[in-house]
């Protein structure tokens, strides 16, 4: 059963088109992560899901009713905001009652929700406390205890942990796992973070200038992105790309490369070449597929980042272990995993692999 | 500290010192402005308790034996009309405040968050006042006024003043609330909240200190306005305390102590509100200082 649904959702500011129909499907349940370089329209699609920008075309259903001209209050969902928005004259009990005060609830009621939500959170001690005098996370925990008191359908998060710093996020990012799991809620959450799109997320929906690129899990789209920009948005450091061509013999060479042993049907475009820093391995100069000029060696203990030139107009970023001892300077061998290349055609569409990728059912 | 304080604290200390310096100075033009523009107040409340004599023959020195006299406050005192007008004065001023802040408010946030056509030109419109002074409209006020059967009431005096104070507060205000969080009306949308309890449950707790700031100085103009009273409500039932003064001054004599003793306690009402209003300045003042 699908929670919410978008069918062909457009938005202008006057005449500026910013969101070009959306199609989307969110099953009940489920946590979908909006991802996309900065203003695609991820936050904007989140305000119209919560009827906080009027649409201007198309429709979204919230459990099967139209909900177009429904007042945000009525939809049965709840937003957690980037700045936290809590109520800065109002205590943490007082801010997490707010819509329930509003709504006529039962005092009984309202504590009980409260003090449940406040349990989940740890937030007891800071009942009585105001916003001014809770720390970053704790503000964040007593926006996201509001949006549960609310008992929504669907929450709705935008970039909830961007203003938290980096360990602090890792805290809070686990913590808003444990409430998906624990509450079984639809939600739906946007993000810049590659690292918490993929690990929170059951489906990503990547954007660009308001068009869905391409949904999908995680992994599908790590090792099945169906376009250049999906390849090369979701993965840390990026995507290398090589442009591509084909031999006398039909075989796929990249940027000079030895013949490569890729199922690219016979005919068809190629022009570009993908492959993820973690997907090549080095070897001595001269053997491999590539061999290139190592410009700077990054080491970060664990692993080490070599960025080789290539004659290409970006260096090739490999990921290697901590232990290579390859200067700058020194020449090194690539070889390219084919089964973790993709192959792109003149517009940008990804060849499909032979196979599914083992982890991917 | 003395002389003895080991080597490694002196560097520090110069640095504290020459900071003091600083200081000082800062505090001492602070002391200098407070003094001249405090010296009429003084002067005033500390000649209303001299007589007659008292305040020409020694008009800078203080109240002494010889001097020292109430006679000015139990002329006013005793003048049956004085805590009427001075009644007046209170009506008038907190009611074309409240005014004022109300429907200034109310302006600013219909500018600051919603879209529609002409919201600039309607912004422009209502804040043209502010460099228009009113008085220029005095006759046809005063027509109005006569047309509408307001002469001789406060209502008509709680209007111009109304009128007069709202072009500054929506000018301020409508600023201010541009800076609000955008966040904080959507999640009280969301929670579900009527367009009017966003703006009076949620921004204008917000705005309070900025409130105050604008009731601060839109009350000064309205206390102390002769002008409007003079030619609106000029009957005796009507007078405000700036004109109620007046009848001590005489075409030939003045009496000084009467006029001094009043003024003094005209004074009272505006301090009081400000220490009202001040409270809520500091608030606002230091809980934005502290990183929100
Ligand atoms: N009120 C508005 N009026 C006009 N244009 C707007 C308005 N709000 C957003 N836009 C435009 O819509 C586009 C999408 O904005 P949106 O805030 O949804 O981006 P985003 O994906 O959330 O970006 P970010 O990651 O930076 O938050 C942007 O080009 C922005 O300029
Ligand atoms: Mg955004």
């Amino acid at each position: 059963m699908s929670q919410l649904v978008l069918r062909k959702v457009r938005k202008s500011f006057g005449r500026i088109d910013v969101i070009h129909g959306v199609d989307l499907e969110v099953r009940d349940g489920e946590f979908v992560v909006f991802v996309g370089p900065s203003g695609c329209g991820k936050s904007t699609l989140l305000r119209m899901i919560a009827g906080l920008e009027p649409i201007s075309g198309g429709e979204i259903a919230i459990g099967d009713e139209v909900v177009n001209d429904i007042a945000p209050a009525d939809r049965g969902i709840a937003m957690v905001f980037q700045s936290y928005a809590l109520y800065p004259h109002k205590d943490v009990y007082g801010n997490m009652a707010f819509a329930l005060r509003h709504a006529g609830e039962d005092k009984a009621v309202i504590d009980k929700r409260v003090r449940h939500a406040a349990d989940i959170l740890g937030l007891e001690p800071l009942l009585k406390r105001k916003p001014k005098e809770l720390s970053g996370g704790q503000r964040q925990r007593v926006a996201i205890g509001r949006a549960i008191v609310r008992d929504p359908e669907i929450f709705l998060f935008d970039e909830p942990l961007s203003n938290l710093d980096a360990a602090l996020r890792v805290q809070m990012r686990v913590e808003i796992l444990r409430l998906h799991k624990r509450l079984k809620t639809t939600m739906i959450y946007v993000t810049h973070d590659q690292v918490e799109a993929m690990t929170l997320a059951d489906r990503i929906v990547v954007l660009r200038d308001g068009r869905i690129e391409q949904v999908g899990t995680p992994l599908e789209l790590y090792h099945h992105p169906e376009n250049r920009f999906v390849a090369g948005f979701i993965g840390s450091p990026r995507m290398n790309f090589l442009p591509a061509a084909r031999d006398g013999q039909g075989h796929v060479t990249a940027a000079g490369s030895r013949p490569l042993d890729l199922p690219v049907e016979p005919g068809s475009d190629v022009v570009e070449l993908g492959i993820r820093p973690e997907h090549v391995g080095l070897c001595a100069a001269g053997e491999g597929h590539l061999t290139g000029e190592v410009l700077v060696a990054e080491r970060l203990g664990g692993e080490t980042f070599l960025h080789v030139d290539l004659g290409e107009p970006e260096p090739f970023v490999v990921r290697a272990d901590g232990s290579v001892t390859q200067q700058s300077g020194e020449s090194v061998g690539l070889r390219l995993r084919p089964e973790s290349l993709h192959v792109f055609d003149g517009e940008g569409r990804a060849h499909p692999h032979r196979e599914r990728h083992a982890l991917i059912a | 500290m003395t002389q003895t304080a080991p080597p490694e604290t002196r560097r520090s200390r110069r640095g504290r010192s020459r900071r003091t310096g600083a200081a000082a100075g800062v505090h001492l033009v602070l002391a200098g402005y407070t003094l001249i523009a405090l010296f009429p107040v003084v002067l005033v409340v500390m000649n209303s308790f001299k007589n007659r004599r008292g305040i020409f023959g020694d008009p800078l020195g203080l109240p002494d034996a010889r001097s020292f006299s109430l006679e000015g406050y139990a002329t006013v005192l005793g003048e049956g009309n004085f805590a009427l007008y001075y009644g007046n004065s209170l009506i008038v001023t907190v009611a074309s405040l409240f005014l004022i802040l109300l429907l200034g408010a109310m302006a600013a946030h219909a500018l600051a968050e919603y879209r529609f056509r002409l919201n600039t030109l309607l912004g422009i419109y209502m804040i043209l006042g502010i460099m228009v002074p009113i008085r220029l409209g005095t006759v046809a006020i005063l027509q109005l006024m006569v047309d509408l059967d307001l002469v001789n009431t406060l209502l008509s005096l709680i209007l111009v003043y109304t009128a007069q104070g709202l072009p500054i507060a929506v000018f301020i205000l409508s600023e201010f609330m541009r800076t609000l969080s955008r966040d904080i009306k959507d999640c009280a949308r969301v929670d579900g909240l009527s367009e009017y309890r966003i703006f009076f449950e949620v921004v204008l707790p917000l705005i309070r200190p900025v409130l105050a700031t604008v009731a601060v100085f839109s009350m000064i103009p309205i206390w102390n306005d002769l002008w409007f009273p003079l030619i609106l409500a000029s009957s005796d039932a009507t007078k405000t305390v700036t004109l109620g003064v007046q009848q001590f001054i005489g075409q030939y004599t003045v009496n000084w102590s009467a006029v001094l003793a009043s003024l003094s306690i005209a004074i009272l009402p505006v301090l009081a509100l400000y220490a009202i209003f001040s409270r809520q300045l500091i608030a606002g003042i230091t809980s934005g200082a502290v990183k929100g």
